[in-house]
């Protein structure tokens, strides 16, 4: 008895410190967003681990810092890993290193997302995460 | 400054506009969409100021910017709706909006002027196979008795139109499995207690796809459907009564 007891509670533990696809893509925005590429290893995998790097290369390429933050709404599950959304990256702007705002103009600011999430050895990561084409927020 | 970024999407990528929607085929999980881009030249020869005395001129309908279904038409309701450029009235429309052109300065020599515009647009045809039909015989019996179950295994052909042109996506059945375990279109199960039970076959076709202007393009992926669920009966034996003497 005392060791199913013992069993249970490391299962309950296992399970709150896995975080929900929401928490997951809460925290990438948020490392995203303030560019803090070595939390990406623990958050995506995969091609989204890839797109991430790539698009914080191209940033820092060009010499732009992002301002404000990026978010999203309308989270739904599509089904246990795949997982739809919209992001708003209305709030962000792309900031030169003379103080220029050089937000391209006809930037799409609600994109119609989709991710994919994979468990990596004990955690769960971003494998995926792509436009929803056809679709609208 | 034009930020050109393509690839997959991230965060960075949508600030950075780079998390655009392209024109393609895409096969989804559940349905293929077939999209095909246009570019439009629109030119026109449209007489504002006639020197010749005596003749008489009829301005024709303005350029409307008409909304239909991607269908082409208003007729059959499809996902999404586009805008094309029109003459008023020349067509039915959901929905009409003012189409403003970009005309060239005006000169003073001539006394036509050419309108000319160009525009993108993109029509997309979206379908996805029907649900295949199962069936079982008997829907009732023992439950140690064999039942029969078998599926749909047509080709389904979805045709559409995409700027006047016709495209088309094929779905070939290639596998089916059951819910309780077994592949094929046709199968034999035992159940082996009583109860009730429900099965369903998901069939997996092949899609195939004619965009326009260009052959099949074969096996360009697949998608799995669920056929309709069917409810089993499986009776408990009959009682013997035997004589122990």
């Amino acid at each position: 008895m005392r060791w199913l007891f013992v069993f249970l509670l490391v299962a309950l533990t296992g399970c709150a410190n896995q975080p929900t696809a929401e928490q997951l893509l809460e925290r990438y925005l948020e490392a995203s967003d303030n560019g803090v590429l070595e939390e990406f290893d623990d958050l995506l995998a995969g091609s989204a681990l890839q797109s991430a790097l790539r698009a914080n290369e191209v940033m820092n390429q060009l010499q732009l810092r992002q301002v404000g933050s990026t978010r999203f709404h309308s989270f739904e599950d599509s089904s246990d890993t795949e997982h739809i959304f919209c992001l708003d990256v209305s709030q962000t702007r792309l900031i030169d290193e003379f103080g220029n705002d050089l937000t391209p103009l006809e930037r799409p600011e609600q994109i119609p997302m989709k991710m994919r999430i994979e468990e990596f050895g004990q955690s769960l990561r971003i494998s995926e995460m792509d436009i929803r084409r056809f679709s609208n927020c | 400054m034009l930020v050109e970024v393509i690839f997959s999407c991230s965060a960075a990528g949508a600030v950075l506009g780079g998390c655009s929607d392209s024109c393609s085929t895409t096969i989804g999980s559940t349905e293929v969409v077939i999209c095909e881009e246009a570019s439009t030249q629109a030119e026109s020869e449209e007489n504002y100021r006639s020197d010749t005395p005596g003749s008489v001129w009829t301005p024709p309908p303005p350029w409307v910017l008409c909304q239909i279904y991607v269908s082409g038409g208003v007729e059959i309701e499809t996902f999404g709706t586009i805008w094309v450029k029109s003459r008023q009235g020349s067509r039915e429309c959901l929905a009409e909006k003012e189409y403003i052109p970009i005309p060239k300065p005006p000169s003073s020599n001539s006394t036509v002027e050419k309108i000319s515009d160009s525009q993108t647009l993109q029509e997309v045809f979206r379908t996805s196979p029907s649900r295949p039909m199962a069936y079982v015989n008997p829907a009732e019996r023992y439950y140690d008795e064999n039942f029969e179950f078998w599926v749909e295994q047509s080709a389904q052909t979805k045709s559409g139109w995409l700027f006047d042109q016709p495209v088309s996506v094929r779905f070939l059945p290639r596998s089916a499995n059951w819910s309780f375990g077994k592949s094929g279109f046709r199968v034999g199960h035992i159940f082996g207690s009583s109860g009730d039970f429900s099965a369903r076959a998901t069939v997996e076709f092949q899609v195939d796809y004619k965009p326009i202007g260009n052959p099949w393009v074969v096996n360009a992926g697949s998608i799995s459907v669920n056929s309709n669920s069917l409810l089993i009966t499986a009776l408990p034996l009959p009682r013997e009564t035997r004589l122990i003497g």
